[in-house]
């Protein structure tokens, strides 16, 4: 396996979908490259920040309420 | 947004719906509004746009439906819905960015500074997180919907591909494709860390 293809399987190989024999490649080719060694630390680590830098917002009960009155007086405009 | 049990559940209460049933449809709200109003937020970041287009999916599913063929297929539909409106958004307020070429990245010379060893104090200040919510704002769409969906929202490539009508194939190479470009801009910010780096 060479650098090239090692970064284009990168993605299947952080998501655990590729077959055991070219994980086995991967895990091979890492430990003689010390470049695509880092190029997988660091692309791991992109994802898990991605994932941390993004808040998760919760929805107020006063939008939850909006939400329900635009509703209700969609399914019933004459109450 | 599992399925399974839970999609089972979704199954009933979009039955229930079909037929006009306000109780179905409060639960409904109940245990999508906040998913919708996330996915919306993350990919407009606009708090009054993800409001907006939480509203306007809802009143979506109020007057679509019964155009829903098969009900196990709500959740994704759903986001089908989401994704939509958002993009309705970006493209009338103009913050829609085409896609830039990605071949015009070049691998080889991204940096081979090893900044995952960096502390978490620096990995995940205030200021790494807002060079990451530009990079990803500064995605290209077709790129920048599937990263907030598989890696901020946590979905599965399966549910994207069925939300967005794109093969799994597309699906991982936008991704992919995403996520080395993130890459390549925190490692051009992590860079000022590694030894000799310009703060």
């Amino acid at each position: 396996m060479n650098c090239k293809r090692y970064i284009a399987l990168l993605n299947e190989f952080v998501d655990c979908t590729l077959p055991q024999d070219i994980l086995d490649d991967i895990r091979d080719h890492m430990e003689s490259c010390e470049r695509c060694k880092i190029f997988y630390k660091t692309y791991s680590l992109t994802i898990t920040l991605s994932r941390k830098a993004e808040t998760t917002c919760m929805i107020t009960p006063e939008q939850i309420a909006r939400l329900k009155d635009i509703l209700f007086n969609t399914l019933m405009p004459d109450k | 947004m599992k399925k399974g049990s839970l999609s089972r559940k979704d199954t009933d209460l979009v039955r229930r719906m079909k037929h006009g049933d306000l109780k179905a449809m409060e639960e409904i709200v109940k245990r999508y509004s906040n998913k919708v109003y996330n996915l919306a937020y993350h990919l407009t970041h606009d708090t009054s746009a993800a409001e907006e287009i939480m509203q306007d999916v809802f009143l979506t599913v109020l007057s679509k439906i019964k155009t829903l063929e098969n009900d196990s297929y709500f959740a994704t539909w759903l986001y089908r819905v989401t994704t939509n409106a958002a993009y309705g958004f970006l493209r009338k307020e103009r913050k829609y960015v085409d896609q830039m070429p990605v071949e015009d990245i070049d691998h080889d010379q991204a940096m081979a500074y090893d900044w995952s060893e960096l502390p978490d104090d620096i990995l995940l200040s205030d200021e790494s997180k807002d060079i990451i919510r530009q990079a990803i704002e500064s995605l290209p769409e077709s790129m920048r919907t599937i990263v907030v969906m598989k890696d901020v929202e946590g979905l599965k490539n399966e549910e994207i591909s069925e939300a967005l009508s794109l093969s799994i194939p597309a699906v991982k190479s936008r991704l992919h494709r995403g996520r080395l470009m993130l890459r390549d801009t925190l490692s051009v910010y992590f860079s000022k860390y590694a030894p000799g780096g310009k703060p």
